[in-house]
């Protein structure tokens, strides 16, 4: 801007020289507003450009994970064309709104800015109002005259015309440096930054030239396989999840200065491994680290003072051999101790066997005198074969087995995985048992004719049979028929009774006597006395316990006020006592009143057999323990401990189901965290829910792919959430 | 089962060995729990498989016998869930012996199955949540007389999870120890199940 005086010094000698000077003002003043058109509409213009690009910063994982809807089209925002084409648009826009809006500064305008300034009465607005050539020439000379101020009181119009472009001037200059300083920052500082300062409120860090290239921008990771694998080395190109051997070696490049980059190493599954710090080197070009793939999903968090990155580690574990024996096919149990059998086991790996064979526990003794021997069989030596095979012949003389061994068989394989404490894979185990001789003899016994009990049992049942058809034909028979009848059926009842009662001394007392020489107060205890002609126990018992009929208390756990040993053989006592009923109404002829009693007899003795039956194996003898009598009470009050209900288990469904709603909710926010948490939700789930993690990898490839991620997510959240089947109609269904 | 229901001694029954081979053990054990506490308990003990789910009715399984433990794929099964869903595994070598086929294939099938067995601390709360024993578990005749091992066992092993016991395995051969006539207990000293009287109650207050 000129710094001549406009009008500084005018004394407005002549009206034509009023004109001359007030058209120069105009001028200026005509500069002075476009100048400042052209400043507001730059002001503008760069502080739309800062908007965009903090818009582009806060927003740019948003549009790039592609959560905006397509409608926004918030791509625009993306590189610097589109965002200086915005910006240059929102100056022209300016610029014409301000054109479009200006008057014509005319000269009497720029009078009266002048006299707005220098009060002379609106003697120079009258000289330029009014044509000065119609004017006397004394009155424009006196115009002129009044419009001089006296120096004293003159301000330099170039004074007045100086602060005026500073006040037009002051605001959009100031805009537009502020401007221009943000957009010169953010020329430098690394993307993410703006959204921590804005989330911030502050920035804490000064960022230097130096990282100007993001450490954290693509890198690259190179998975070596243990060597025992024979598997190749490989190369990812900038990938979130590395999926790999258990112990490989994964190493990590990227470019940019290693300065003040830091990395750690979570491992997700174990909470008792503190987060290890990993050693970040500087390589040819940037800089690399170097984990071992542990065995549970783990995560390494690279970071910079300012931002960070997540690398998901996906063990896959060297599975055990597959082993399958095939022969023998199930467990044995052989009569003699020689002979052969054929082994044959197939068996597979997923990486490669290393060996294999039979192993073989060969166990002698009883009692508690126990040997075993230990051996392997048939070993093989493999190559690095996925699969194979093993057979042997097995002979037991070789072995030297005797009856009663057992022999317990397995096949063994193992992989090259060189750890000392590898597992190897197992087959089945198969047992083989030798029987010893007796068991022979346990077979003789039971073909031998049945027991005493038994027989009572079949001539109670014919005894009652008989009875029934002589009750039957009692309206054709005469008394004195049916009664000689009924006498043989009561001396037939009266056999069977004495033959159960010598069964019921035998348990009760050892004795093998029968009821003939013993009764109730006869000096010795056997167990049961004769009461009225019926047993009862001599245990200090009521008779009503052993009646028939008379029920005892009972619990579902055997609980009476009995011993054991009269518990188990009450059936017979029963037994015995209906017997002693039937047997007396047979005596006086009254067949009726004998059946019933003689059922009883059948059915307690049924019961009884039931209870003695005898297993040899898979039921041990039960052991009924008298409680009351153990506690020296009648009657156990007492109740169970409370117990303490333990700590529930939280659902990891559940609680993966409240994480990914909370990450979802967290995308709308603040992006980068969002994404974050998928990423750790879907480590955490790849052991609990592997499909729902294979789901949540579908929501990071969208978001990585700049996609909608909607309906990933709710695929996911569906996968995690299995909707369960309801059974018949809905509630709302028509009927 | 609900609280209110009596206890039930159970004995595991599985397949490749004797498991039955103290067949008076429970008995005496429920006469001890009836005799000392109060809790409800059923007077007859049962034997349940252990391929069975029935296994995971019962808060305590016993397991014992002399000869290898080979349990079948369905037995391993009922195994881990019975122990991820609290219940506690007592595991016994009637051998006695660390050399025995017992020991090394049970020992190995806990590993295999469940987690490596571990010595228990003998301040841990199984020595004192009823009776209590100061110096751990207590000995056996079969320790002290030499038999099997000829070792005197100090520690009894362990698979812990968050401190509750999972499974519990004894080279003292309790089984021998315990499984003695009824009759007979009214001539001991000391009651030699009352440490099992400890095992009910651990198994059940956690």
């Amino acid at each position: 801007m000129s710094a001549t005086p406009v009008v500084a010094g005018t004394s407005f000698a002549s009206p034509a020289d009023v004109r001359v000077r007030i058209e120069r003002l105009r001028t200026r003043l005509i500069q002075l507003r476009t100048i400042r058109a052209l400043l507001l509409s730059l002001a503008v213009g760069m502080a739309t450009l800062v908007v965009l690009g903090l818009i582009g910063r806060m927003m740019g994982s948003r549009v790039a994970h592609g959560l905006v809807s397509s409608t926004s089209r918030p791509d625009l925002l993306q590189g610097p064309l589109p965002v200086l084409a915005m910006g240059c648009a929102v100056m022209v826009m300016v610029m014409w709104w301000h054109v479009s809006r200006w008057d014509q500064i005319t000269p009497v305008r720029a009078a009266l800015w002048y006299e707005e300034h220098h009060p002379c009465s609106h003697a120079v607005v009258t000289l330029l109002d009014v044509n000065g050539a119609q004017l006397p020439p004394v009155v424009a000379h006196r115009l002129a005259a009044a419009a001089a101020v006296p120096v004293s009181q003159r301000i330099p119009a170039s004074t007045a015309l100086h602060r005026a472009m500073w006040q037009a001037w002051r605001t959009p200059l100031t805009v537009t440096l502020v401007a221009m300083m943000a957009l010169s920052l953010m020329a430098f500082v690394p993307e993410g930054v703006v959204a921590r300062v804005v989330k911030a409120g502050t920035v804490s860090t000064v960022v230097s030239n130096a990282d100007r290239a993001s450490p954290l921008g693509p890198w690259d990771v190179d998975v070596v396989p243990p060597a025992y694998s024979g598997l190749p080395t490989r190369t990812l190109r900038d990938p979130g999840t590395v999926e790999a051997l258990v112990g490989s070696r994964i190493r990590v490049s990227g470019a940019g200065s290693a300065a003040g980059l830091s990395a750690v190493l979570t491992v997700r599954a174990d909470s008792t491994r503190p987060a290890a710090e990993m050693a970040v080197e500087v390589a040819t070009g940037g800089w690399q680290l170097s984990a071992l793939m542990p065995a549970s999903p783990a995560v390494v968090r690279v970071a910079t003072r300012i931002d960070s990155r997540l690398l998901v580690l996906v063990p896959r574990a060297d599975s055990l051999p597959q082993v399958r024996l095939s022969a023998p096919l199930g467990d044995s149990v052989y009569r003699d101790t020689v002979g052969t059998i054929t082994l044959s086991a197939q068996v597979s790996d997923d990486l490669g066997l290393a060996s294999a064979a039979f192993e073989l526990i060969l166990t002698s003794g009883s009692g508690e005198r126990y040997l075993a021997k230990t051996m392997r069989l048939a070993p093989r030596t493999f190559g690095g074969e996925r699969t194979g095979a093993i057979s042997h012949q097995l002979s037991f003389g070789a072995l030297g087995v005797a009856p009663g061994d057992v022999i317990h068989l397995r096949a063994v394989a193992r992989d090259a995985h060189p750890a000392s404490a590898r597992e190897a894979g197992i087959s089945e185990t198969r047992s083989l048992r030798f029987a010893r001789a007796e068991e022979y003899d346990l077979v003789a016994v039971e073909a031998a004719p049945p027991p005493a009990v038994d027989s009572s049992l079949l001539s109670q049942r014919m005894l009652l049979d008989m009875t029934e058809k002589l009750d039957a034909r009692r309206p054709r028979i005469t008394r004195e028929l049916l009664v000689a009848e009924a006498r043989k059926l009561a001396l037939e009842q009266a056999r069977i009774r004495r033959a159960l009662s010598a069964v019921v001394y035998q348990r009760l007392s050892g004795e093998g006597q029968s009821e003939h020489v013993h009764y109730e107060g006869d000096g010795h205890d056997h167990g049961v006395a004769l009461q009225d002609g019926k047993l009862v126990p001599s245990f200090g018992r009521t008779t009503a316990n052993v009646m028939p009929g008379a029920t005892p208390p009972r619990t579902n756990e055997n609980v009476t006020d009995e011993s054991p040993i009269i518990a188990v053989n009450r059936p017979l006592l029963e037994a015995y006592n209906a017997m002693w009923d039937a047997g007396r109404a047979l005596e006086l002829g009254d067949t009726r009143a004998a059946i019933p009693p003689m059922r009883l007899a059948l059915e307690a003795i049924q019961r009884a057999r039931a209870a003695e039956r005898v297993y040899l194996r898979g039921r041990v003898r039960p052991v009924v323990v008298d409680l009351a009598r153990v506690r020296l009470v009648g009657r156990d009050t007492g109740r169970a401990s409370s117990r303490r209900p333990g700590a529930s288990t939280r659902d990891p469904v559940r609680v993966a189901d409240a994480r990914l709603l909370r990450a979802a909710e967290q995308l709308l926010v603040d992006p980068v965290a969002g994404r974050d948490s998928l990423v750790m939700l879907r480590l955490d789930a790849i052991t609990f829910a592997p499909e729902f993690a294979r789901a949540l990898e579908a929501v990071l490839s969208a978001l990585t792919a700049q996609r909608d991620a909607s309906d990933a997510l709710v695929r996911a959240r569906r996968t995690l959430m299995k909707p369960a089947a309801v059974r018949g109609v809905s509630a709302w269904s028509v009927p | 089962m609900n609280h209110t229901s009596p206890f039930v001694f159970a004995t595991a029954q599985y397949d490749s060995g004797d498991w039955d081979s103290a067949p008076s053990l429970p008995g005496n054990l429920i006469d001890s729990v009836a005799r000392y506490t109060s809790l409800q308990v059923a007077p007859q003990g049962v034997a349940v498989p252990l391929a069975s789910d029935e296994a995971l009715r019962y808060p305590l399984l016993f397991l014992t016998g002399h000869l290898p433990v080979r349990f079948t794929p369905q037995e391993g099964r009922v195994l881990q869930r019975y122990v991820q869903r609290g219940g506690l595994l007592f595991i016994d070598d009637h051998n006695h012996d660390v050399d025995g086929a017992f020991h090394k294939t049970a020992t190995e099938e806990v590993r295999r199955l469940i987690a490596p067995l571990v010595p228990l601390p003998n301040n841990h709360a199984l020595y004192s949540v009823f009776f209590t024993f100061e110096d751990g578990p207590p000995t056996t005749s079969h320790e002290l007389n030499g038999w099997g091992d000829n070792l005197v066992h100090e520690q009894l092993l362990a698979v812990r999870a968050q401190d509750r016991i999972q499974v519990l395995y004894s080279n003292k051969d309790y089984s021998s120890e315990w499984n003695f006539h009824p009759d007979n207990k009214r001539f001991m000293g000391v009651d030699p199940t009352r440490f099992g009287v400890n095992l009910v109650v651990y198994a059940l207050t956690h």
